[in-house]
């Protein structure tokens, strides 16, 4: 361990309490059930780790998102067949049941995100917290460009599932 | 509605979600400490075992022996050689090519580099470490018949130590190909399919 590593700054505390709510919800979109207290761990971890690295020329949300995701989409553990598995259910209770009538926003939100694959629902997490293309473009290593495509075509899967 | 509209909503759970649950800080705080133990002891140990292997194999079958047959020799240097090329080649198979710019994609490529490093290591594992083991071990036996009775060809407890040997290292050879396909692979093919996902 190197010694800024070691010895974090006193606020990093606080600032993972303000971001712990965006913390689990990426957590529980790519752990299965069981393991999201887990990967949840494995990201603060991360976030620990990288934190002295962190100097604020971008948003505390970019860096999040930064550490999350690769968290999230790297984690080699027993969590990965029970994502597999949950990924498949979410396809196939999509493909059947179709659009829920009368349902809150946030069950719409979390239904339409269990649709998506790791990729999109990432860009679409971002989407949500108001992150540019750019700082997407950021987190992802792709292109801006490429991040607007597919968030247009995420609109339209949208339209076609629940705008009646 | 449409999908903008949902913004709201996300905020609110995001809220929410902070306000109801706190985070283990104090696990996290271990759990950097116990990741960062692990690995130097790993580091340490694998150097150890080598180093250890090659000194006990240099000192009881060449320092110690009175009458040294060059066969012997040549057995433990071959040894040695060997366990210098695993050395190398395992601390060369956890370095990776890419630079991280701690994008995911960067991030993506590097765990694929880094698999595909130490997976083709482990398949090849037989030619690289087991094989060259085997060959010390047969030219050490060969040197020490030899020295004692001045014939090249084997006797039968020397083939039956060898034979052992052979036994023993095609089942270490068995058990790590199959570690292989089981831990790595799956693991590999995913990371592949996000890679694919991401630039598709």
């Amino acid at each position: 361990m190197n010694s800024q590593a070691s010895d974090p700054p006193l606020d990093f505390e606080q600032l993972v309490r303000e971001h712990s709510g965006r913390i689990r919800h990426i957590a529980r979109r790519f752990a299965a059930n069981g393991a999201v207290d887990d990967l949840v761990q494995d990201i603060l971890t991360r976030l620990w780790r990288s934190y002295a690295g962190f100097r604020g020329d971008a948003r505390v949300e970019t860096w999040i998102y930064r550490v999350a995701l690769n968290a999230a989409m790297t984690h080699q553990s027993e969590a990965v067949k029970a994502r597999t598995l949950k990924a498949a259910v979410s396809a196939r209770s999509a493909a059947t049941e179709g659009a829920p009538g009368g349902a809150s926003a946030a069950s719409i939100l979390s239904d339409f995100l269990s649709q998506l694959g790791d990729v999109d629902a990432s860009i679409l997490m971002m989407y949500m917290d108001g992150l540019t293309a750019d700082e997407m473009s950021g987190v992802l290593g792709i292109t801006g460009n490429a991040i607007n495509v597919r968030i247009n075509r995420m609109k339209q899967k949208f339209n076609d599932a629940y705008v009646e | 509605m449409k999908l903008d509209d949902l913004k709201a909503a996300w905020k609110q759970e995001i809220d929410q979600s902070a306000r109801a649950e706190g985070l283990p800080m104090n696990a996290i705080m271990s759990d950097v400490k116990k990741i960062n133990r692990e690995v130097r002891f790993r580091d340490f140990w694998m150097i150890f075992a080598l180093t250890l292997g090659a000194l006990l194999y240099l000192i009881f079958g060449w320092l110690t022996q009175e009458n040294v047959d060059s066969l012997s020799r040549l057995g433990v240097l071959v040894f040695i050689a060997a366990t210098a090329v695993m050395s190398v080649a395992l601390i060369r198979a956890r370095s990776v090519t890419r630079s991280d710019d701690w994008t995911l994609r960067s991030r993506i490529e590097m765990e694929i580099e880094k698999l595909e490093k130490q997976r083709s290591l482990m398949n090849r594992v037989g030619y690289w470490f087991l094989l060259p083991m085997l060959i010390a071990n047969g030219i050490s036996l060969l040197g020490g018949h030899h020295a004692r009775t001045g014939s090249l060809v084997p006797d039968a407890q020397g083939m039956a130590i060898f034979a052992t040997c052979g036994l023993v290292y095609g089942f270490t050879y068995w058990l790590v190909r199959r570690e292989t396909k089981r831990k790595w692979d799956p693991v590999l093919a995913r990371l592949q399919r996000l890679h694919t996902d991401l630039l598709g």
